[in-house]
């Protein structure tokens, strides 16, 4: 039996108004709609796609945060996990990326995963720190930004592509067990099926302790989240598309003759 | 701690990475608000034609990590030589660039180290003590970060975030040669992706299309409206390329292509940090967005707040009519 995890993270929806809430340490989170982080439904994909190429596969979903994020949690098996768990700290969703790994690092090292699945970044505080973090606190060989994957027959190594700068791509192999975390376009997830909806929904999630792993310092402190200040140059304009359209027109021809005219 | 600053080069194929003097020059600002001490630190193999091109070209005194196993980038080695090498030098920071390598092993020195990591650093600010930025939300808001109290502080630092440092004179250089063990982690070579005829730092014009079209079938109003410019181009965000809209090859930003063009036409594109390292040296931006709190107009000179699907028709229109 091959023991997938999948880290998932509940976002709100990227288009969201995003307003600074009342302590000015973090975004306002009521009235704002979640979904799944989108680099976590590509990694749910990558592990459905094993679980079909070797069977005896079983997926484990976990993620950090308060009861509401069970949904998220749904969503993910309704894509073809197996199970989940919720580590249940109220606080978890602002809290800062070592203390998430950790969280998920105590509980999952005694689980014996084969492979580690974490999303790239997180798309609403977009660190990119917890994937490797929680890799080095399990001692885990680990690669970030994969745009390809292949486990062996034996199911003994992973070769990862990663995607650096410039188009060039980077293949390491690593031994498994091992923690990879997936960049975006790595595949086309898919559609969770209705049959797949309502098996979820059936699917009771166990609420875990939040425990973390022991002689850890604290790690990075969000002092203030603010407004970006505007660099003030950008002039909006005004009024219907058709009159937008020439003035807008007006302003390009000024700086530059990009036009054959004829 | 000794107010001590490391900056951690980039080297591909044996060569340092121009990144790794912007990584300098922000360091440089962080020692003029702080007056710690700034270090290089190239780690490779062999280290010390590296630590000395690095040490010539920033000026900074260079510490070459040598072994076998750091002639290319391997995650576990680097972790590996870092955590024994850091401890003797006890830093306050520690930068790194943020890019594919960085942000790989960044995090897991952090962890390493029982330090804290602060990521995707665009800026710095001092108020009584020193404070990062960091945009989240897809630049919609901004992060104020620093490390808890007395550990060190991995830094990642965001390609553009400073100017390059510019030496008085050349620094020195030495190396260590480190004993490192065998790891679980194998690099296996690097490849070029199939770059397509498309170069996009040719285009005068680039008309760049984002997930904000809403669908595929929009893109032929990108593309006529391309096909009105001379010397024009169709860019993408990574969403657009991800979501299989367009090739890999109209890519711009962070992963894609770096543009300068006379014109940026970003139509649905929302201005995350990785879209936005990639066009902010156009010399006109010009964005459309329904969003009006969307980050790309913090970067654009002309604002755009309409509906793609009736606003491109009609400004097809108007250029056809003046052409």
């Amino acid at each position: 039996m091959m023991k997938i995890l999948v880290c998932v993270r509940s976002v709100p929806l990227p288009e969201s108004s995003f307003r600074v809430n009342g302590a000015g340490n973090f975004y306002d989170q009521s009235e704002l709609n979640s979904q799944v982080n989108e680099y976590d439904l590509f990694s749910i994909e990558e592990a459905v796609r094993l679980k079909e190429r070797f069977k005896d596969v079983e997926i484990t979903v976990v993620s950090v945060g308060p009861q509401r994020v069970d949904l998220e949690i749904k969503k993910a098996l309704a894509q073809g996990a197996d199970q989940g768990a919720r580590i249940d700290d109220p606080q978890g969703l602002e809290k800062d990326s070592l203390s998430v790994a950790s969280l998920i690092a105590k509980w999952a090292s005694d689980k014996k995963f084969d492979l580690i699945f974490c999303g790239l970044m997180s798309q609403d505080l977009q660190r990119y720190q917890t994937g490797p973090m929680l890799a080095q606190l399990l001692s885990l060989p680990c690669a970030t930004t994969i745009v390809a994957m292949t486990v062996s027959d034996d199911r003994k190594k992973i070769i990862c592509e990663r995607e650096l700068e410039g188009g060039v791509r980077e293949k390491v192999e690593l031994l498994l067990p091992a923690l990879v975390s997936v960049q975006s376009g790595i595949n086309q997830p898919r559609y969770a099926s209705l049959s797949n909806v309502l098996k979820a929904r059936k699917i009771k999630i166990p609420v875990l302790p939040p425990e973390p792993m022991p002689g850890l310092k604290p790690g990075e402190k969000t002092g203030r989240i603010y407004l970006p200040e505007k660099r003030g140059k950008c002039e909006f304009l005004q009024g219907g598309p058709e009159q937008v359209a020439e003035a807008l027109l007006e302003k390009i021809r000024g700086k530059a003759n990009l036009f054959s005219e004829r | 701690m000794s107010g001590k600053i490391i900056v951690i080069a980039e080297q591909f194929d044996g060569k340092i990475k121009p990144v790794s003097l912007e990584l300098a020059g922000f360091g440089k600002e962080i020692s003029q608000t702080t007056g710690g001490e700034l270090i290089g630190v190239a780690l490779g193999f062999p280290a010390l034609a590296l630590a000395r091109e690095f040490a010539r070209a920033s000026g900074l005194k260079v510490i070459g990590l040598e072994h076998p196993n750091l002639e290319t980038y391997n995650a576990d080695s680097f972790v590996q030589a870092l955590s024994k090498f850091i401890p003797g030098q006890n830093p306050d920071y520690i930068l790194i660039p943020h890019t594919a390598i960085g942000w790989d092993f960044a995090p897991r020195l952090a962890a390493a180290l029982n330090g804290s990591c602060l990521s995707v650093i665009t800026g710095l600010k001092m108020d009584g003590r020193l404070r990062f930025l960091r945009p989240i939300c897809s630049g919609k808001l901004m992060a104020e970060v620093e490390p808890a109290p007395d550990t060190v502080a991995v830094i990642t630092v965001n390609p553009g975030a400073a100017r390059a440092i510019k030496p008085d004179a050349p620094g020195q250089a030495e190396f260590v040669k480190m004993d490192l063990a065998e790891t679980a982690t194998k690099n296996l070579g690097y490849t070029e992706a199939k770059r397509g005829a498309l170069d996009l730092t040719k285009a005068e014009v680039i008309v760049a299309a984002g997930r904000g079209l809403g669908k595929v079938e929009n893109l032929e109003l990108v593309k006529t409206l391309a096909g009105l410019f001379d010397k024009s181009a169709i860019g993408a965000s990574r969403a657009v390329v991800d979501a299989g809209w367009l090739p890999y090859e109209h890519q711009v930003g962070q992963t894609g292509q770096t543009v300068h063009p006379k014109l940026y036409l970003a139509l649905g594109i929302s201005g995350a940090i990785q879209h936005l390292v990639g066009m902010t040296q156009s010399e006109l931006i010009v964005a459309v967005n329904t969003d009006p709190k969307a980050a790309i107009f913090n970067v654009a000179h002309l604002g755009v707040v309409q509906d793609l699907i009736k606003f491109l028709p009609a400004l097809i229109e108007k250029i056809k009519e003046i052409k």
